[in-house]
Formats: C-alpha cells, sequence, structure tokens
C-alpha cells in the first residue's frame, strides 16, 4: 500500500511536502486569522512573471519565483502604509491590482518574448514528483524563516488582528511588524510554488489553517493542528497522485478542499 | 495635581478636513472626564488624536501619559482564539522590546489585573464567549497590564445592562481614584453627571467643565440638536440620534 513512498523521487516529493507544511501551519494560521488568504493565494500566483523570467534567462526558477513575489509583497505593502494602513480592505484592493498588473506582465513574457507557453501548466500547478535538493533547501529557509518570525512576531501579529484600533497603543502597529509577515508569506509561497504551483499555494498555506480555525479555541492549537493537517494532506495527496497517475498539486488541492467541506460539515451539524 | 492631557483649540479630523474643533479641555490625574455628544459628533476621533493616531489639524494637544484603549466592544474579533488571559497580557507587549515575547511574568500580571476587574475566574474563557461586559472589563484588565496612566474608554456601557453599567461604573471609579485618568466617550446622560468633568461636543466643542455647571438644557440642546424631550412627571431626557424621525 506504501509502495509508492519506496521511489526516490516520491520521497524526496514526501520530504519537502512535509518541511512546507512548516510555515504552511505556522503562517497559515495568521493569514486566515488577519484575512490575508487573498494576498497569500494573489502573491504565489504573481510569481508567475519571475518564473517566465527565469526560464526564459537560464536563472533559477526558485530565484525569479521569490524576487517576484518579494516585490509583490513590496508593490502591496507601501501604497497601503499611505493609505493609512487600514487592514485588510486596503490590501485586498491593492493586491487585486497588483495581482492583474503580474499576471498580465506574465502573459506577455511567456508569450510574445520567451515563448514559453509549454511551461506554463508546470509553472501554475507545480511538480512535486521533480523536486530537487535546491527546492528542499528553499523549503528549509523557508520553514527556518516562518519560525523566527512567528517566534519573534506572533503574538504582536495576534494582538493587531484581534484589536486593530488599539494596535498604536499596544505597540504592535509597526509597518515592520506587517512588512514581516507579508515578507515571510511571500518567502514561504516561493517556496511552495515547486509543489503545487502559482495557482495552487492556497490549498498549503489557507485551507489546512482554515480547517482546524474551524475547531481551535487557541492560538497554539490553531498552529500546531494546522501543521500536522498540512503535512497529512500533502502526504496522502502525494500517494493519491501516484497511485492514480493523477498531477500531485492538483491532487493534494483536492484532498485538503474535501477535508474543508467535511470539517465544516461536521461544524455546522454539531455546533 | 499633575496634568495627564491638555487641549486648546484643537482641531482633528481626516483628509485634511476637520471633525472636531475648538477643542480645549484640561484633565488631572485621578479625574474622569465625559465625552458627551450625538454620534458622529466627533467622540471616536478626539480619542483617536490624544492616542496618537490622528495628527491634530490645529491648535494644541499635550498627553502626558501612557494611554490605555478600551474600544468599542465591536472593534474587537470576538473570533479570535484568545482567552480573557491572553487578551491582559496582550497589555504588556507595549512595555517588552520588539524581540520579547510575554513569558510567565507578563502573564502572572495579566492575572492580576484580571482578579482586579473581577474577570480572575474567567481567565481562560475564550474571550468571544464573555458577555459584553465581561469583554469591557478584560479589555480595562489590558490597559491595567499596559500600565497606562490615561485609559480612554469608547462607549464602555453600550450593550451592557444596567447592573453590568453600575459595576463597570464602580470600576472606572476606583481606578481613577488610584491617580489614573479616565477619559469616557458616552451617550449616557446620567454616567456623565457622574464623572469629574463633562466635554459636550457636536462637531465643535460646546461646553467643558464639571458637570453641574455644564450639563444644562442649553447646553444639551445645542449638543443634541434639539433632541431633547420631555418626560411626563417632570425631567428630561435624549432623544438618540438614530432615533430622531422615525415618528
Amino acid at each position: 500500500m506504501l509502495d509508492p513512498f519506496s521511489l526516490p523521487f516520491v520521497q524526496r516529493g514526501l520530504v519537502e511536502v512535509l518541511i512546507l507544511a512548516v510555515p504552511a501551519g505556522l503562517l497559515g494560521s495568521f493569514i486566515v486569522l488577519r484575512g490575508l488568504a487573498f494576498f497569500a493565494h494573489a502573491v504565489g500566483t504573481a510569481a508567475f512573471p519571475g518564473l517566465v523570467l527565469a526560464g526564459g534567462l537560464g536563472f533559477a526558477a526558485p530565484l525569479g519565483a521569490l524576487g517576484a513575489a518579494a516585490a509583490f509583497a513590496g508593490l502591496v505593502f507601501v501604497p497601503s502604509r499611505r493609505d493609512g494602513g487600514r487592514g485588510r480592505e486596503s490590501y485586498d484592493s491593492l493586491t487585486a491590482m497588483v495581482l492583474v498588473g503580474c499576471l498580465a506582465l506574465g502573459v506577455i513574457l511567456a508569450s510574445d518574448v520567451f515563448h514559453s507557453g509549454a511551461d506554463i501548466e508546470t509553472l501554475l500547478f507545480g511538480t512535486l514528483l521533480l523536486i530537487n535538493h535546491g527546492d528542499i533547501a528553499l523549503a528549509v529557509i523557508a520553514a527556518a524563516g516562518a519560525l523566527a518570525a512567528t517566534g519573534l512576531a506572533g503574538d504582536r501579529w495576534l494582538a493587531a488582528g484581534f484589536d486593530p484600533a488599539s494596535a498604536r497603543p499596544l505597540g504592535v502597529s509597526s509597518p515592520r511588524l506587517d512588512l514581516l509577515l507579508l515578507g515571510v508569506v511571500a518567502l514561504a509561497a516561493a517556496a511552495a510554488l515547486a509543489v503545487v504551483g502559482a495557482l495552487l499555494v492556497t490549498c498549503l498555506f489557507v485551507v489546512p489553517a482554515a480547517t482546524v480555525r474551524l475547531f481551535a479555541g487557541r492560538l497554539r492549537s490553531l498552529q500546531v493542528w494546522s501543521v500536522l493537517l498540512c503535512a497529512a494532506e500533502g502526504a496522502l495527496g502525494l500517494w493519491l497522485s501516484v497511485k492514480t497517475d493523477a498531477p500531485p498539486g492538483a491532487t493534494i488541492a483536492t484532498v485538503s478542499g474535501a477535508v474543508f467541506a467535511s470539517a465544516a460539515t461536521v461544524r455546522v451539524l454539531i455546533p | 495635581m499633575t496634568v495627564l492631557a491638555e487641549a486648546e483649540g484643537l482641531a482633528a479630523g481626516y483628509a485634511g478636513r476637520p471633525v472636531v474643533s475648538g477643542i480645549s479641555f484640561r484633565l488631572e490625574a485621578g479625574q474622569r472626564l465625559a465625552l458627551l455628544g450625538p454620534n458622529g459628533g466627533g467622540k471616536t476621533t478626539l480619542l483617536r488624536v490624544l492616542l496618537g493616531e490622528l495628527e491634530p489639524l490645529a491648535g494644541e494637544l499635550a498627553v502626558n501619559a501612557r494611554c490605555g484603549t478600551v474600544p468599542q466592544s465591536s472593534a474587537a474579533r470576538l473570533d479570535f482564539p484568545v482567552s480573557a488571559l491572553d487578551v491582559a497580557t496582550m497589555g504588556s507587549l507595549s512595555r517588552l522590546a520588539w524581540w520579547r515575547r510575554p513569558g510567565r511574568a507578563e502573564r502572572d500580571d495579566a492575572g492580576v489585573a484580571l482578579g482586579r476587574v473581577g474577570m480572575a475566574d474567567r481567565a481562560e474563557t475564550t474571550f468571544g464567549e464573555l458577555s459584553a461586559g465581561q469583554r469591557q472589563r478584560t479589555l480595562i484588565a489590558r490597559g491595567l497590564v499596559q500600565g497606562a496612566g490615561l485609559m480612554l474608554l469608547d462607549e464602555p456601557f453600550t450593550g451592557v445592562d444596567r447592573t453590568t453599567a453600575t459595576a463597570l461604573e464602580a470600576l472606572i471609579a476606583e481606578i481613577a481614584s488610584e491617580g489614573k485618568g479616565v477619559v469616557i466617550a458616552t451617550h449616557d446622560l446620567d454616567q456623565a453627571r457622574r464623572c469629574d468633568l463633562v466635554l459636550c461636543l457636536n462637531g465643535a466643542q460646546i461646553a467643558f467643565g464639571p458637570p453641574g455647571e455644564v450639563l444644562t438644557r442649553d447646553v444639551l440642546e445645542r449638543t443634541y440638536g434639539g433632541a431633547i424631550i420631555e418626560i411626563p412627571g417632570g425631567g428630561a431626557g435624549i432623544l438618540p440620534a438614530d432615533h430622531c424621525g422615525h415618528g
């Protein structure tokens, strides 16, 4: 039954998804609490032009993704502060505008500059079964960054999200704190692109945490269970994809979506 | 007496347009100041400028104490996975260096503060499951942990029953008696009457001073735009702005 995990390329995929479960669960908790689900989805998608550039110019794809994701986070962050940093509404509208610009740039680069149309599906949906050591190294960096950032700033992110009106007197309204959150989400999303692609980053960073959020009463349990659920869904999705010869990114997304739907149903039936 | 906050000709608002203007007051340690006015009259804007969230558009403002804030209940996220103790502990964040997390000492402080506001037995209850009065008490405990010398409360009696409001009022009086300043934005004329000072505002300052001098019929009519009703059997009351025009 566990035959697929004896294959070396599946083992690398499993290691990658288990490592990524750490930043996905830790940061996913804050993504759902702070209303950053759209940003998390968009930052992955917005890395698309970076991936096209990397393919066209011949440098490492993760570097292209990371550069584009960091630029996206900056483009969303800077005007949102000028707008008074009013939180979710400010981020959402800016995210949508910058996202459209990034997608348009990616499409033009892919179709008219580098003619890399054949690679677009891989860019958008990931290649978990073709993971290399560089991808794993980037995942480890993202996990370490998420651990350090949530350890340092997690309490302040929570306090600012809980009561935005009091963030300033509580000393938790610093632009650096918001930039740190957006930055580590961008880093982790860039690392996840190899696994699930630009379009399915949400299935690692939002769906498991949103599922646990239905039941968790405290931040600590939300984080721990989100990491565990993400790891379980990633491993199950990978196994299923090999068994059914389906794309791994899409299979993981389907598994996490099904688990969320079941959990939400249980929550409605047993309040 | 220590002056905690003082304003002279203060104007504040958004995008360069004043929402309140001509604000002049002085608040000393141990005093409770009620901000009385209709919805949209500028009470919350004045609290925001005291907090430093808004810059004054004109005039002078000096705030000489650390501010703690108790927002309207609806401003805090009731769906967050935090206990009353977690919320009270958030008050310690302003005192800690940015790289430090609240530890055992800070949680002990928060536990003591919850005990002071009568919430010791609900410390582990999720914030969203508390009653409106208990949530206000928890947020006051957060201000105590913060070490605030000036507590700003935005309509703390909204949504709480009379018994809870009376208990909250007693707690606020106790906090003031320890030398802290308290500013309360309120619609409740009776509660304003029991404060040391009242500032009536409706876009601009109407009056400021002790309640006995300020809360006259003329001032209240100017503050509430004439929405004062006679109560059968004597006395008068304020018709809330939301009800004006509804027959």
